[in-house]
């Protein structure tokens, strides 16, 4: 259990990552001083609380307006995420992930609101995203019907959700410790007869990054391998672990919260740190370049990608109609 | 004086050791002690601030008395948790008294207490901690985080920044 000291000094990482909820429980659980030294955690505790209720409103109603254009959305990570951590203060709420059929997309959109203008904070889906490898007919049969605020709301299987997880941690860089708990929760509350076969159904490179990810919560987090079968218990690559590690000891904005690169070039000093704020982690670099986990240097990897992303954005300011000079 | 509490636009966790309220009209948390909770859930409306006390005394509160119930609705009003700010009738107890009443309150661990909680940081719940306030204190290239992030309190704006200064836009 950490020290008093030691927990002040965790405080921003655990903030950051989300993980404040589950830190303090710890520290509430251990009755340490480190508690009084940390009140921060409390309130991120009680705040999680809170907003899960919000949330929870805020799907029934979204729900509601979805249905009544006849679109039914499919409820997959945030809530879903949360739903076996013992108590709701220890994970916190963030947008709501529906996901809905190509051609209902617009028509959901509508009723919604613009992105920016919805308050419900609803994060919309055109297809099944990650999944999108597998059956769609096969994801609809193992939807779980959820009763949320006194709605009925469909969401992920067991299978789909965690596969979803896990490709969504990884397409992020495990930027956030906090999914890798949500990968780690979902494991162990698994139902028993979860199908081990059809979470390995699939483009097998996706299988493969399902099992790092697994092997992830395995040996960074001490989940617990109890009727795991031996097919999943993959080796690491031995530059992934350490990967993460540096990622979660530093902070950083995630993609959409940063400086546009624009305006950072007008500003000297700002150069350097936009571009250290945008150079790919070993783990985002090789699944938006598509590259294998095997235990080839990653350097290649972070170089394409970064290319690759110039090259976008570059293609995308010219595109770009031009202001008045001197206009931003 | 029969204080109400209030009911709409509210949403109430209640955990082992305290209660939790959000306001949805202004986005603001709120944590209730169990003896302030009590208090709250006994404002109907109908029962006068002696009724609230006997009631209180008559489920195991033996200390409740109608100077305790005043300093539980002074702190639920200033949240907002009433329907109506409750103002006392007559003389407020003097300083000195009300102090020594404070004190044997906290000493017995009964303090009404209601306290406001507040964002620790704009990261953790992503895109809805960030406020008007929190975008405008710091013109740093991240805008203290809250770059391009909505703002809470201020709806379909989100935190930008035009030159060197961030605000909700």
């Amino acid at each position: 259990m950490p020290t008093a000291g030691a927990l002040v000094e965790l405080l921003p990482l655990a903030l950051h990552s989300g993980a404040a909820g589950l830190v303090w429980q710890r520290a509430r659980i251990s009755g340490t001083e480190a508690v009084r030294a940390a009140q921060s955690l409390q309130d991120a505790f009680r705040l999680n609380t809170l907003r899960a209720g919000v949330q929870e409103g805020n799907i029934k109603r979204a729900v509601e307006l979805l249905r009544s254009a006849g679109v039914e959305p499919v409820l997959g990570k945030g809530w879903l995420a949360a739903k076996p951590y013992p108590a709701p203060g220890l994970r916190p709420s963030g947008d709501i992930d529906f996901y809905v059929q190509p051609g209902e997309y617009a028509r959901a959109r509508e009723v919604l609101g613009p992105p920016d203008d919805d308050a419900l904070l609803v994060d919309l889906h055109s297809g099944f995203s990650d999944l999108d490898d597998r059956s769609p007919a096969e994801i609809h049969r193992r939807l779980v019907s959820l009763e949320i605020g006194g709605a009925r709301v469909l969401g992920f299987g067991a299978e789909d959700h965690l596969r979803l997880l896990s490709l969504h941690l990884l397409r992020h860089g495990v930027r956030r410790a906090l999914w890798l708990c949500d990968v780690a929760a979902a494991l162990e509350a698994r139902p028993q007869d979860f199908d081990w076969d059809y979470l390995g159904s699939g483009d097998p490179r996706r299988t493969r990054q399902t099992a790092c990810v697994l092997g992830l919560a395995f040996e960074l987090l001490g989940s617990s391998r109890a009727g795991v079968p031996a097919a999943w218990a993959a080796t690491l690559p031995r530059w992934l672990g350490p990967a993460v590690l540096e990622e979660w000891g530093r902070i950083r904005e995630p993609h959409g919260r940063r400086e546009p690169v624009s305006a950072s070039l007008l500003l000297r000093s700002g150069v350097i740190e936009a571009l250290r704020a945008r150079w790919p982690n070993a783990i985002e670099a090789t699944t938006s370049v598509r590259g294998p986990f095997n235990e080839l240097p990653r350097l290649p990897f972070q170089v394409g990608d970064a290319l690759r992303r110039s090259w976008r954005f570059a293609r995308n300011s010219m595109a770009r109609p031009r202001g008045p000079r001197g206009s931003i | 004086m029969k204080p109400a509490a209030r009911k709409d636009h509210l949403v109430v966790r209640d955990l082992p050791e305290e209660t939790l309220v959000y306001d949805l009209e202004n986005d603001r948390a709120h944590c209730l002690s169990p003896v302030a909770a009590r208090v709250w859930r006994l404002c109907d409306g109908k029962r006068t601030v002696r009724e609230i006390a006997e009631r209180l005394r008559a489920t195991g509160q033996a200390d409740a008395d109608e100077d305790m119930i005043w300093v539980a609705l002074e702190r639920l009003g200033k949240s907002r948790l009433l329907l109506e700010r409750p103002v006392r009738p007559g003389r407020s107890p003097n300083l000195a008294r009300r102090r020594v009443m404070m004190h044997g309150l906290r000493a017995a661990g009964l303090l009404p207490f209601v306290i406001s909680i507040v964002a620790p940081t704009a990261s953790e719940a992503q895109s809805i901690s960030c406020t008007q306030a929190k975008c405008a204190s710091n013109n740093s290239v991240t805008c203290s985080g809250c770059l391009n992030a909505r703002c809470s309190d201020a709806v379909g704006k989100r935190c930008t920044r035009a030159g060197n200064e961030c605000n909700c836009r």
